[in-house]
């Protein structure tokens, strides 16, 4: 009995051995890319890292392919018939869309796809980009970063201690469409080479990107602030500035630099930190946004000001700048500061909430904005002193 | 009788019954239903935990007076014996079967992908046969063995969705449907009972009634706690409307977490520590029913009633998948009307003792 056991034991244990494939007949999808298709609705590229070589020595190439298709599933079928060895999506981290497409709100039904079928999870980031997606994948590829995984860490980190892009992943993105309480932001790309144009404000997109853009490296592909969406459909660009100001009102801001002018004309660089949770209060068609921040000054014998003229000149600049930026994303339809949050604690179901138009009410709403601040550094506590 | 009970202590108790109240309280949910209008299943769990343990207060006094130290003391002279027995075991075997349901989704549409279910049940049998017959000492130990691991696993989980979570995601909180509140409750008092009901079925692996007691309100209270946590955990990390339909929720919640974290790679791993802990509650459950059964009906040797239970359980969950819409609504309306099966007869259980006391205390 004892024998039959085991012997019934190491044939289920050896169970893995017969599909077995070695590690270099696998490719990995690094990043999936959405577009409109010309002869098909949709153009889906794929940046994918092969593996080469003999048995001595591996080495990693990294081919941007593409095809035409109706949905993802078909997209990934012609890739594997394409490929000889077999496909992995287990290391997809990446998901661009087309401005095009997301400009239509075209992009749904291809996402319509059932995650985990593909190894593929809602963990992946979500980008909007400006230009082909062939070009920016492209853009992507150095020697020094064959995983693209310092890169896409660094779009982290950007946002993170520069709040002037935003790192959204998918699961925040489907649920900005689905729920209805905030709508979607997301990182907006593009190669290096690209024109300026105009935000929802009226301002240059890339100027305030700490410098990524317009820059002669090996990385061709660049960020630039945010792209806002009503629902599933993209409505414009905010650049790094605008984007902060978002930040601040989802909580999502930790740090970053503001460029503010001084009456003499003068830029003036602050560094601004988070200091405790924003306060959101919302009554009827009025909401109170109350936001804590500190200023680090790291030039103040420049300022010809006193710390209490300082302190109101900063605040006031950036109450401004939140309330122009909210009315334009007001005038946009675009809820990216997520005001609906706050509007569904009053309701007692879902299907009240659900049949609540709120997007109506959000565009009459009044917001006013008011910021505690602090200072790090006393203007005339010069360093010479 | 071969009923294997063995004997173990209190630790090995408490760790069947929280591993029971937590998998049940969290992987037996049916997303479908319970996310439809609303999230309140947190707090409804906080409330069914509650009951839950009253319940168990109640029947624990009631097999104390009798002089017993399982539910079978209950029912053993009783002549409805078999009106009472079988509503039990069947509310356990469908217990059993709601985790094991879950397993297999699960498996088959994040791990195993596209592989038919009639395969995994292939390995889950023997797994699920083996421990049912090898009885309730080697649950409880292996309970014993696995729960700190497993107890680890959660929390680091949730530690990472506490720092990812927003609150907003609770609203709205949907207060204004009595009926909907009173089936989610009703539900969820059945899923917490029914590690309570299966170590009162096996009383008498324990070794004394105090520690079958204090066994039963330990193990209730923290598995009923964990499982309250896990899911506000789940329910800060989706709305509503995604966990609404969302298979393995809790799965998806670990990868969710996963990008830039050290569970970067220990996804699966703590998915199948999970799993088999489903396993091992699905075994818990299908034993308890077996001993209540083989009680009742005076069935000698557990062995042959325990394989053909576990093999009645995965063929109602394989016909869950693959038999007529006829055969799977009624199996579906039995799992939503379980709470029934299990807790009707409770107070039939508990009036029939207090007759009892009353006629005693006459005749005294």
């Amino acid at each position: 009995m004892r024998r039959i056991f085991v012997i019934l034991l190491a044939l289920l244990c050896s169970v893995g051995c017969v599909h077995s494939k070695s590690l270099d007949e696998y490719a990995y999808v690094l990043n999936i890319g959405v577009e409109p298709g010309t002869t098909m609705p949709y153009l889906v590229t794929f940046l994918v890292s092969m593996p080469g070589g003999g048995t001595e020595e591996i080495t990693v190439t990294n081919a941007v392919l593409s095809a035409e298709a109706r949905t993802f599933s078909e997209a990934a079928e012609t890739l594997n018939a394409a490929y000889p060895g077999r496909l992995s999506f287990s290391r997809a981290s990446l998901l661009v869309l087309g401005e095009d497409l997301v400009r239509e709100g075209a992009q749904t039904a291809f996402l319509d796809f059932s995650f985990g079928k593909q190894d593929l999870w809602q963990n992946l980031r979500v980008a909007v980009a400006r230009d082909s997606i062939k070009e920016l994948f492209e853009g992507l590829l150095t020697d020094d970063d064959p995983s693209l995984r310092k890169i896409k860490t660094a779009v982290s980190k950007l946002s993170t201690r520069s709040g002037l892009t935003m790192d959204a992943g998918y699961s925040a993105y489907l649920e900005a469409v689905q729920d209805n309480r905030i709508d979607a932001m997301l990182t907006y790309a593009g190669v290096n080479e690209w024109a300026l144009s105009p935000d929802l404000l009226g301002d240059g997109a890339y100027p305030y990107t700490g410098g990524s853009l317009l820059v002669d490296s090996t990385l061709k592909t660049s960020t630039a602030g945010s792209a806002v969406f009503d629902g599933d459909r993209m409505v414009g660009v905010l650049n790094g500035q605008h984007t902060m100001s978002v930040l601040m009102v989802t909580d999502a801001f930790r740090r970053g630099k503001r460029v503010f002018t001084l009456p003499d004309g003068r830029p003036l660089v602050v560094t601004l930190y988070r200091m405790r949770r924003p306060q959101i209060e919302l009554s009827g068609d009025t909401a109170q946004v109350k936001l804590y921040l500190e200023a680090d000054f790291s030039q103040p014998q420049t300022v010809p000001m006193d710390s209490e003229t300082f302190k109101a000149f900063v605040r006031d600049r950036i109450e401004a700048d939140l309330a122009a930026v909210c009315r334009a994303l007001q005038n946009a339809g675009s809820d990216a500061m997520g005001f609906g949050r706050f509007a569904a604690k009053a309701f007692h179901s879902a299907a009240a909430w659900e049949a609540y138009d709120w997007k109506t009410a959000y565009r009459a709403l009044k917001v006013t904005f008011t910021v505690s601040l602090g200072l790090v550094n006393d203007p005339r506590d010069s360093g010479l002193e | 009788m071969n009923l294997r009970l063995g004997a173990f202590g209190r630790q090995e108790s408490v760790s069947l019954v929280l591993l029971g109240t937590f998998v049940s309280g969290c992987f037996a949910i049916d997303t479908n239903a319970v996310f439809r209008d609303g999230n309140r299943i947190y707090l409804v769990q906080g409330i069914a935990t509650v009951l839950a343990l009253l319940l168990f207060e109640l029947l624990t006094g009631a097999i104390r007076r009798r002089g017993g130290n399982a539910l079978y003391a209950l029912i053993g002279d009783a002549r409805w014996k078999p009106v009472l027995a079988v509503p039990l075991s069947l509310a356990l075997l469908l217990a059993a079967m709601q985790p094991m349901e879950q397993y297999l989704c699960a498996i088959t549409q994040y791990v195993f992908v596209e592989t038919k279910q009639t395969v995994i049940c292939l390995y889950l049998l023997p797994c699920l046969t083996l421990l049912v017959l090898l009885g309730a000492e080697t649950l409880a130990r292996t309970a014993r063995l696995m729960l700190p691991i497993l107890l680890l696993s959660v929390l680091v989980t949730l530690a990472l969705v506490a720092a990812q979570g927003r609150t907003y995601r609770l609203y709205p909180i949907p207060l204004s449907d009595p009926l909907a509140w009173f089936e989610q409750i009703a539900g969820a008092t059945y899923r917490a009972f029914m590690p309570l009901l299966a170590l009162l079925c096996i009383g008498d692996g324990t070794q004394t009634p105090n520690a079958l007691k204090s066994a039963g309100r330990l193990g209730g209270l923290l598995g009923g706690g964990l499982a309250v946590a896990a899911l506000f955990g789940l329910s800060i990390t989706f709305s509503y409307a995604q966990l609404s339909g969302m298979p393995s929720a809790f799965y998806r919640m670990l990868v969710e977490v996963r990008a830039e974290n050290p569970t970067l790679r220990l996804d699966r791993a703590t998915f199948f520590l999970w799993m088999t802990g489903a396993i091992l509650v699905s075994a818990f459950y299908l034993y308890a029913a077996c001993v209540l059964f083989a009680q009742s009906f005076g069935v000698r040797d557990i062995r042959p009633l325990g394989m053909s239970v576990c093999a009645l359980a995965v063929t109602l969950i394989l016909v869950l998948y693959y038999d007529s819409e006829t055969t799977q609504a009624v199996l579906k309306t039995l799992y939503r009307d379980a709470w029934l099966l299990a807790l009707l007869p409770v107070p039939f259980l508990l009036i029939r003792t207090r007759k009892e006391r009353v006629v005693c205390g006459v005749s005294s």
